[in-house]
C-alpha cells in the first residue's frame, strides 16, 4: 500500500481506521480510493494526477481530527469533495507551449521507442500470455467479436473474464513499456546526439 | 464482485469523453472510489476507446472529443503511444503466422475447426481459390522474399485501378480512378491488408531504407500521403542516392500539394509542389532514364502551370517509352495541352462570333459571357471592333449597315449596365449616336492614334506612347467624347508610371478614380485603383499599394473582369514579395496562374507572375524551382517580343544561376540582360533595365570575388537609379557596393557607403506603416544593421559606432508608438497598428547622459559569427566579444529551455549544466564590469529574448544570477530610458490606488478546456488587502469596468488566463468576465481583453502592471523589433514597469509569489524590481522542492525602466 509521504504514520493509521475498523478491508479501500482519484484527475486532464491524488489524501488525513466526530456519510464522499476542490483550484499551467518553441521542445521519445520497448517487454511475459495478448487484438469490428468468443470458448472461460484477463496482461505490459521508455529518454539526454530523432 | 452491465460501460465511455452531466459524473466518480471492479472496468473501457482511435474506428463525433478532451493528460498520450505500438506488434504478430500457413491449408482439407486463425491465412486462401492456383504455386510464391511478395500483392491489388495521378516505382499501369469516395472500388483490399502486414514485418525485422521505401510506396499507392512522406523521408535520409526513393517522395509531395490546393491553401500547396520538384529533379539527376520520375515531373509541371516544360517532359518520356499504356496517357495529356493552347489561340475570334450569335437570337446570358471575357487592357475588343466597323461604314456612307453596328453596341452596353451596373459603354454609345459627319474623321484619327500609342507602349517606348495618347485624348475631348478621353488619360497615366514620372501618374489616376466613381464607370475605376496601387509600389509605399490593390481586386471581381483580377493579383504578389511574405505572395501568384489557365491571356500579362513566383521560390531557398519558373518567364518574354521583359528575365535568370554557383551562366545571362536593355527604345525604360542588369552583374561578380568589376557595375546601377529616382533598387545597389568595399578592405569607402545604405533602408520605415508588415520586412532586412555593427566593431575598432548601429535596429516600432502613438486598424481580417510617424533614437552619448545613476545597461548583439556584449554606464562604454555563431547560441538556449520546462522528477543536473554554460557565454565575460549596487537593464537580441536570465548559474560561485543582481528587461536602450523617464514622472508620493482582478468568470463556452482559477481569485484578494483595496473577482471582473478602472489605477494586478491567438498577437488576450454580447473584430466587452484593445488605451496614472498569467511576456520574437506579447501594449500605453511571464506558470506558486511580491513592495517599501527579486528568492529557498525549480520562479520578469517605486 503506497502511503502519501506528507502525512505521519499516526494520521495515516487514523485515516485507515476511518475507512474501516478492519485494517485489511481499510487497506483495500484505501487502494481503491487512491487509484480512483488518479483516474479522476487524469480524466480531468491533469498530468500530475498521482501528486494530486496524494494531495487529496493528505488534506483528508490532516483534517480528519476535526471532522471525524461530526462527519456523516461515506468517507468517499469527503474524498471526492476534496478532489473537486483541488480540481477547481486548477493550475494555470498549460501544456508546454509548443506554439512558442515549436520544433525544439518536442518530446524526447519517439513511437519507435515505444515499439522497441514493447518488443522487449513482450519477451518478458510467459509465452501463453504473450500469445494471448497479441491474439486478442487481432481483429477489428465484427470479426473481433466472433474472434473473442472463439478464444474464450477455447480457454473455457467467459468472454467477460477473457476481457479482464487480457486487460491485466496489457496493464502490466504498459507499465513495463513506460519504464523502458523513460530509461531510453534518460539515455538520450545523456547522449545529446540521440536527440536527433525522426519527429 | 458487482456485475458491470452495458449501461455502465456506456456511462464510463461518456465520462471518459467528458460527455456526462455533473450529476452522472458524480455517480461515476463515487463508484470509482468505492468499487475495484468498476475501477478496473474503467481501465478496460479507456483502453478500448484508445484502440478504436488507433484503429480508425472511432466515430467522427467521438474522435474530436477524444482528441480535445480525452488526450489532455500526459498519461493518456502515453497510453495512446503504447496502443499504437501494440497495434503494430499485433499486425506483425498476425503476419508472423505466415509460417503456419501450410499446415493450416492442410487442416482445411481435414475440415479442422481452427481454420482461419489470421487475416493473412484468410486472404491467402481467398486468393488461391479465386485464382484457381494450386498449392504448388502458392509455395512458389511463399519462397519469395517478403518484400517481393508484398510488392506482388500491391501490384495485384491495384491491377484494375490506381488511386493517385503520379507513377509509383515498381507498380504497373492501371487507369486512374475517376470517382472518389463513391462508386465501386476496384482495389483489392484483402491483398492490401496482407501486403501491409508483410511490409510492417519487414520493417520490424530489417529496418532500413528498403523497408521504409517499400512501406512508403505502399502508403503512397493508397493515397495515405502523410504516412508515405514519413517513411519515404526516412528512406531518403538513409539512402540519399536512390533515384527511385526520391521519385516516390516527389510523387507523395505532389499529392500533398494537390490536397492543400483542394483545401484552398494555395500558398502551402505551392511549397509542397516546390519540394516535390526538388526531389524529382534529384531523382532524374541520379537516373535520367527513370520513367516514373520523368512522368511525375511532367504531371507536376502541369499542376504548376509550367506548361511548356511539362510538354517537353512528356515528349522526352515518349522517346523512352512509346508503347506502354502509360505512353497512351502521356499522349492524352499532350493532346489536352494542345487543345488548351488551341482554345487560347482562337479565343478572340471565337468570342466575337459568340457575341454575334447571341445578339442574333437575343441570348443575353451568352452575350454577356462573350462580352465579359473580351475585356483586355486596351479595352473591350468586341466593343472596339464594333466601333471601328461603325466608323468605317458611316464614313463610307453605308448608313444602314452602320446602324446595325450601333444597335449591336447598344445591346452590349445595356447588357453591361444591367449585369454590372457599369455605364461606360452606354455613355460611349450614346455619344456616338449623337455624332455627325464632322466628328467621324476626327474620332477615327483619335482612335488610330490610340492604336499607334499602344504599339509604342508594347515596345516600352513610353515617351512616344505618351505623346500619341495625349494627342488622342485632346481629339476626343474636342469632340466631347468623355469616355474615350478618360480612357486615353488612363494610358497617359501608365506611361508616366513607366517613364517614370510617378507624381504625375499619381495625380492622373486619383482624378480618374474620382471621375469614374462619379460617373458610374466601374471598370475604369477598377483600372485606376489598380494603377494607383502600382504607383504607390513605385514610391515604396507598400501599405497604400496593398490597400489600392485590394480595393481594385474587390471591384474587379464584382464586375467579373478576370483580366483586371489578374492585374490586381499581380500587385498583391509583388507587394507581399517585397514585404517578405513569401507564402502569401505565392498564394496570390498561383491563384493568378490558375485563373490565367482558363483565360489564355497575353504573355506580357502572365509574365510578372512567373517572374515573381520565381523570386519567391528563390527567397524560400527553392533555387532549382525558381530556375524552372524563370525559364518560363524568359520564354514568355521572348514570346511577348518586348525587350524590356527579355532584359528583366535574363537578369533574374543570372541572379538564380549565381545562387546555384553557376557563375558562367550567371555572367552570361547578366550580359544578355544588359545587351537586351540597350535595345529598348524608350529612354527611361532603357536606363531602368541597364541599371537592373548592372545590379545583377554586380552581385554575380561580387560572388565570384571579382570585387572591382562588381563595384564598376554597382556604380553604373547607382548612377542610373539615382537619375531615375528608384529608391528600392538604389538601396540594393548600395548594399551590394558596401559588401564589395568591405571585401576589398576599403574601409573608408565602406564607411561612406554604409551611411548611404542605412539612410535608404531607414526610409522604408516611413513607407511601411502597418505593424505586421514592418515586423516581417525589418525582420528580413535586419542583416544590414548586423553588417554595420560587425563592420564598425571589427574593422573600424569603433565599439561606440557599432553600438549605435545595433541600437537603431531595436524595437523601433515600439519607440514610434511610445513617442508618436499610432492607430489600431480593423479593416483587414486581423487588427493591425498603423504608425503615424517615425521617431529618432538617441545617440550613445545621449543615452549615457540620460542614463540614471543607479542603472547600468547590459546589451547584446547576436551576429552571424559572434556575440557582442556591451556594458553601458553613465561614464563608460565597455564591450566584450564571444566567438559563437548565432545558430550555436540558439541551439544552446533551446536546449536549456527544454530542460527547464521538463516535467519535475528528472535529474536537474543537465539543466544546471546548461545554465552554467550559458552564464559563461553571456555573463562571465562582463561579470567584473557589472556593478552589484546598480540595477541592470538587460537588452536581449534575437533568441535571447526567450531566456530567463535570473536562472543562469555562475560556474565559479554556483549562484543564480538573481541571487547576485537585480535586473529588468527592455527592448532597447531607448525604450529603457523612455520607461525610466515615465517612471520618474509617475514617482509621486502618497497612497497608490490598486486595481486587483482575479479569477474572472470567463466564458466557459468559448474556452471549454480552461479551468476556473480559484487561487488566482485568492491571490487578487490578498493583493488587494495589501493596498487596502477591493478586488474584482468572478463575475464582478467585467471587461468594460476593468478597462475604465485601468485608466485610473496606479497599480494594476491581473490574475487570469492569457490566451494566445496564433493568427496575430493583436488578437491574444486576458480572459475577463463577459459583459454583453458584442460584435466586430475588436469586441469591446466580450470578456477578452485583447492586445489590440490595450494598444488603444492610455494609462496616465499607471506605474505598474502585473500580468499574473501564462506567457504574457513574449509570444513571438522578431529580429529587430524583439519580443512581442501582451506586455508590449502596456509599455506603449506609458506604463513604466510591467511584470510578465516567459512561459506557462503554476497557479499556486504564482499566487504565493505574487502576494509576497506586493507585500515586499508595499509593506517593506522595496522598489518593484527588488520586491520581485525577493519574492523569487523566497520561492527558491522554499522547502517544497517543486517551488525551487526555475520553471516555477524564473518565468516572471520585470520589463521596462528604472523605477523608484
Amino acid at each position: 500500500m503506497k502511503r502519501e509521504s506528507g502525512i505521519t504514520q499516526e494520521l495515516f493509521e487514523a485515516l485507515l481506521m476511518w475507512l474501516d475498523p478492519d485494517r485489511e478491508v481499510a487497506g483495500r479501500k484505501y487502494e481503491v480510493i487512491r487509484v480512483g482519484l488518479i483516474r479522476i484527475f487524469i480524466s480531468k486532464g491533469f498530468s500530475d494526477a498521482e501528486d494530486l491524488a496524494d494531495q487529496v489524501i493528505n488534506r483528508v488525513a490532516s483534517r480528519l481530527p476535526d471532522i471525524k466526530s461530526n462527519y456523516v456519510g461515506e468517507p468517499v464522499n469527503y474524498f471526492r469533495g476534496v478532489a473537486r476542490n483541488i480540481i477547481h483550484e486548477a493550475q494555470r499551467r498549460k501544456e508546454i507551449a509548443m506554439e512558442v518553441f515549436p520544433k525544439n521542445l518536442n518530446r524526447v521519445t519517439t513511437t519507435t521507442d515505444e515499439y522497441d520497448c514493447l518488443l522487449k517487454c513482450l519477451k518478458l511475459l510467459p509465452s501463453e500470455k504473450h500469445e494471448l495478448v497479441l491474439d486478442f487484438y487481432l481483429y477489428d469490428k465484427r470479426d473481433k467479436i466472433s474472434h473473442h468468443k472463439r478464444l474464450a470458448q477455447e480457454m473455457g472461460i467467459t468472454e467477460s473474464n477473457l476481457r479482464v484477463r487480457v486487460h491485466r496482461i496489457r496493464d502490466s505490459l504498459e507499465k513495463c513499456v513506460l519504464r523502458c521508455v523513460e530509461e531510453l529518454a534518460m539515455k538520450q539526454i545523456r547522449d545529446p546526439k540521440a536527440l536527433v530523432g525522426d519527429d | 464482485m458487482i456485475a458491470i452491465v452495458q449501461e455502465d460501460q456506456d456511462k464510463l465511455r461518456k465520462y471518459l469523453l467528458g460527455q456526462l452531466i455533473e450529476e452522472h459524473e458524480e455517480k461515476v466518480e463515487l463508484r470509482l472510489l468505492t468499487n475495484a471492479d468498476y475501477s478496473e472496468e474503467f481501465g478496460i473501457v479507456e483502453n478500448e476507446l484508445i484502440d478504436q482511435y488507433v484503429g480508425g474506428t472511432l466515430p467522427a463525433a467521438e474522435r474530436e472529443q477524444f482528441e480535445q478532451y480525452f488526450l489532455k493528460a500526459t498519461e493518456r498520450r502515453d497510453k495512446l503511444a503504447f496502443a499504437t505500438a501494440m497495434s503494430k506488434a499485433t499486425q506483425v504478430h498476425a503476419s508472423g503466422k505466415r509460417g503456419v500457413m501450410h499446415p493450416a491449408l492442410i487442416e482445411r482439407h481435414h475440415g479442422e475447426r481452427r481454420f482461419f486463425t489470421s487475416v493473412y491465412l484468410k486472404a491467402a486462401a481467398i486468393i488461391i481459390t479465386a485464382l484457381g492456383v494450386g498449392l504448388g504455386a502458392w509455395l512458389l510464391i511463399a519462397r519469395r522474399s517478403g518484400e517481393e511478395q508484398a510488392l506482388a500483392d500491391l501490384r495485384a491489388a491495384y491491377k484494375k485501378q490506381r488511386l493517385i495521378e503520379p507513377r509509383v516505382t515498381k507498380l504497373d499501369y492501371a487507369p486512374l480512378a475517376t470517382t472518389r469516395g463513391q462508386g465501386e472500388s476496384e482495389v483489392d483490399e484483402t491483398l492490401l491488408r496482407r501486403a501491409e502486414l508483410q511490409l510492417l514485418k519487414n520493417l520490424d525485422e530489417h529496418p532500413g531504407s528498403n523497408a521504409h521505401h517499400a512501406l512508403g510506396r505502399f502508403y503512397l499507392a493508397g493515397r495515405q500521403v502523410d504516412k508515405a512522406i514519413k517513411h519515404l523521408e526516412i528512406a531518403v535520409k538513409q539512402d540519399p542516392d536512390s533515384a527511385q526513393i526520391r521519385s516516390d517522395l516527389g510523387a507523395a509531395l505532389l499529392e500533398m500539394g494537390k490536397a492543400e490546393l483542394a483545401a484552398q491553401e494555395v500558398g502551402k500547396s505551392a511549397e509542397y509542389f516546390a519540394k516535390s520538384l526538388v526531389e524529382i529533379n534529384k531523382a532524374l539527376e541520379l537516373n535520367e532514364s527513370l520513367l516514373e520520375a520523368l512522368y511525375n515531373r511532367a504531371i507536376l509541371r502541369q499542376h504548376m502551370i509550367l506548361t511548356q516544360q511539362a510538354e517537353d517532359d512528356w515528349r522526352k518520356y515518349l522517346e523512352k517509352d512509346s508503347s506502354s499504356r502509360w505512353a497512351d496517357e502521356v499522349r492524352l495529356n499532350l493532346q489536352r495541352l494542345e487543345e488548351q493552347r488551341q482554345k487560347g489561340s482562337h479565343n478572340k475570334e471565337y468570342l466575337n462570333q459568340e457575341f454575334l450569335n447571341a445578339y442574333q437570337i437575343k441570348d443575353e446570358g451568352r452575350a454577356w459571357r462573350a462580352l465579359s471575357r473580351s475585356r483586355i487592357r486596351t479595352g473591350n475588343f468586341i466593343v472596339e471592333g464594333l466601333l471601328d466597323s461603325y466608323l468605317e461604314l458611316v464614313t463610307h456612307g453605308r448608313n444602314a449597315e452602320a446602324e446595325i453596328q450601333l444597335q449591336m453596341l447598344l445591346y452590349a452596353a445595356e447588357i453591361e449596365k444591367r449585369e454590372i451596373e457599369d455605364r461606360f459603354t452606354l455613355d460611349l454609345v450614346q455619344f456616338y449616336r449623337g455624332t455627325t459627319a464632322n466628328d467621324w474623321q476626327v474620332l477615327a484619327q483619335a482612335r488610330s492614334l490610340m492604336k499607334l500609342a499602344n504599339e509604342h507602349y508594347n515596345k516600352s517606348e513610353f515617351e512616344q506612347a505618351a505623346n500619341a495618347y495625349t494627342q488622342a485624348a485632346s481629339l476626343f475631348e474636342i469632340k466631347g467624347d468623355v469616355c474615350e478621353a478618360l480612357f486615353a488619360k488612363s494610358w497617359i497615366g501608365y506611361c508616366n508610371l513607366r517613364i517614370p514620372n510617378t507624381q504625375q501618374s499619381l495625380s492622373i489616376f486619383e482624378h480618374l478614380s474620382r471621375v469614374s466613381k462619379a460617373k458610374g464607370y466601374k471598370s475604369l475605376d477598377a483600372r485606376a485603383l489598380h494603377a494607383l496601387s502600382d504607383t504607390q509600389t513605385s514610391l515604396s509605399q507598400f501599405s497604400k499599394a496593398v490597400d489600392y490593390a485590394a480595393r481594385s481586386l474587390k471591384l474587379s471581381e464584382e464586375i467579373q473582369d478576370d483580366e483586371q483580377v489578374l492585374r490586381c493579383l499581380q500587385q498583391l504578389v509583388y507587394t507581399n514579395l517585397e514585404l517578405g511574405k513569401h507564402q502569401k505572395s505565392l498564394g496570390f501568384g498561383f491563384r493568378a496562374l490558375y485563373l490565367s489557365r482558363d483565360l489564355s491571356p497575353a504573355p506580357n500579362l502572365v509574365w510578372p507572375f512567373y517572374s515573381d513566383i520565381a523570386l519567391n521560390f528563390y527567397n524560400l531557398g527553392f533555387t532549382t524551382v525558381a530556375l524552372d519558373f524563370q525559364k518560363e518567364t524568359l520564354r514568355l518574354a521572348i514570346e511577348s517580343k518586348m525587350p524590356l521583359l527579355r532584359s528583366r528575365s535574363y537578369a533574374r535568370l543570372g541572379l538564380i544561376y549565381e545562387k546555384l554557383q553557376n557563375y558562367d551562366e550567371a555572367i552570361k545571362n547578366g550580359s544578355l540582360a544588359l545587351e537586351e536593355a540597350q535595345h529598348i527604345t524608350g529612354e527611361h525604360s532603357r536606363l531602368n533595365s541597364v541599371a537592373n542588369s548592372s545590379l545583377q552583374l554586380g552581385h554575380v561578380y561580387r560572388q565570384t570575388g571579382d570585387l572591382n568589376r562588381a563595384i564598376a557595375y554597382y556604380n553604373q546601377a547607382i548612377q542610373h537609379y539615382e537619375r531615375l529616382n528608384f529608391h528600392n533598387y538604389l538601396y540594393e545597389a548600395h548594399k551590394g557596393r558596401l559588401l564589395a568595399f568591405i571585401g576589398l578592405g576599403d574601409d573608408a569607402a565602406a564607411t561612406e557607403e554604409l551611411d548611404v545604405a542605412l539612410k535608404l533602408f531607414e526610409q522604408y520605415r516611413l513607407a511601411i506603416l502597418e505593424e505586421s508588415n514592418r515586423n516581417s520586412f525589418f525582420d528580413a532586412g535586419q542583416n544590414i544593421y548586423d553588417i554595420a555593427t560587425d563592420f564598425a566593431y571589427t574593422r573600424m575598432g569603433d565599439p561606440r559606432k557599432a553600438f549605435e548601429y545595433t541600437e537603431i535596429s531595436r524595437a523601433r516600432s515600439l519607440l514610434d508608438l511610445i513617442q508618436a502613438d499610432g492607430s489600431v486598424i480593423t479593416e483587414e481580417s486581423e487588427p493591425d497598428i498603423k504608425h503615424n510617424s517615425v521617431s529618432h533614437p538617441l545617440t550613445l552619448s545621449d543615452i549615457q547622459q540620460q542614463l540614471p545613476d543607479q542603472a547600468q545597461i547590459l546589451q547584446y548583439s547576436v551576429l552571424d559569427n559572434k556575440l557582442i556584449i556591451w556594458v553601458i554606464s553613465k561614464d563608460k562604454v565597455e564591450s566584450k566579444v564571444q566567438e559563437i555563431s548565432d545558430d550555436e547560441l540558439d541551439r544552446k538556449i533551446l536546449e536549456y529551455l527544454r530542460l527547464i520546462l521538463k516535467d519535475p522528477g528528472n535529474s536537474r543536473a543537465p539543466e544546471k549544466n546548461a545554465a552554467r554554460e550559458l552564464y559563461a557565454i553571456l555573463i562571465s565575460p562582463v561579470e567584473v564590469l557589472l556593478d552589484g549596487q546598480k540595477q541592470i537593464c538587460i537588452i536581449p537580441d534575437k533568441f535571447l529574448n526567450y531566456l530567463p536570465y535570473s536562472a543562469l548559474i555562475s560556474p565559479t560561485t554556483g549562484k543564480y544570477f538573481l541571487e547576485v543582481h537585480q535586473f529588468i528587461l527592455s527592448a532597447s536602450s531607448n525604450i529603457f530610458l523612455s520607461c525610466s523617464d515615465a517612471a520618474r514622472r509617475k514617482a509621486v508620493n502618497g497612497a497608490e490606488t490598486l486595481l486587483s482582478v482575479g479569477n474572472p468568470s470567463f466564458d466557459h463556452g468559448q474556452f471549454p478546456t480552461l479551468p476556473d482559477l480559484p487561487s488566482a481569485g485568492s491571490e487578487a484578494v490578498e493583493v488587494a488587502a495589501v493596498y487596502n483595496s477591493m478586488p474584482l473577482i468572478g463575475s464582478a471582473a467585467k471587461e468594460k469596468l476593468i478597462k475604465e478602472e485601468m485608466e485610473e489605477a496606479n497599480v494594476i494586478h491581473l490574475a487570469s488566463h492569457y490566451v494566445v491567438d496564433n493568427r496575430s498577437p493583436m488578437l491574444s488576450g486576458l480572459l475577463l468576465a463577459k459583459e454583453a454580447s458584442d460584435s466586430g473584430l475588436l469586441r469591446e466587452a466580450d470578456g477578452v481583453l485583447q492586445a489590440a484593445e490595450v494598444y488603444k488605451m492610455r494609462m496616465p496614472q499607471t506605474r505598474l502592471v502585473v500580468l499574473s498569467a501564462c506567457q504574457t511576456g513574449i509570444e513571438r520574437s522578431y529580429r529587430g523589433e524583439g519580443a512581442v506579447g501582451i506586455a508590449r501594449p502596456f509599455i506603449k500605453a506609458g506604463v513604466p514597469v510591467v511584470i510578465a511571464s516567459l512561459w506557462p506558470v503554476d497557479s499556486d506558486a504564482t499566487a504565493e509569489m505574487m502576494i509576497r511580491f506586493h507585500r515586499y513592495r508595499k509593506q517593506e517599501g522595496l522598489a518593484t524590481v527588488a520586491a520581485l527579486r525577493r519574492a523569487q528568492l523566497d520561492l527558491l529557498g522554499n522547502s517544497e522542492i517543486r517551488h525551487q525549480r526555475p520553471s516555477v520562479w524564473a518565468s516572471f520578469v520585470a520589463i521596462g525602466g528604472l523605477a523608484e517605486f
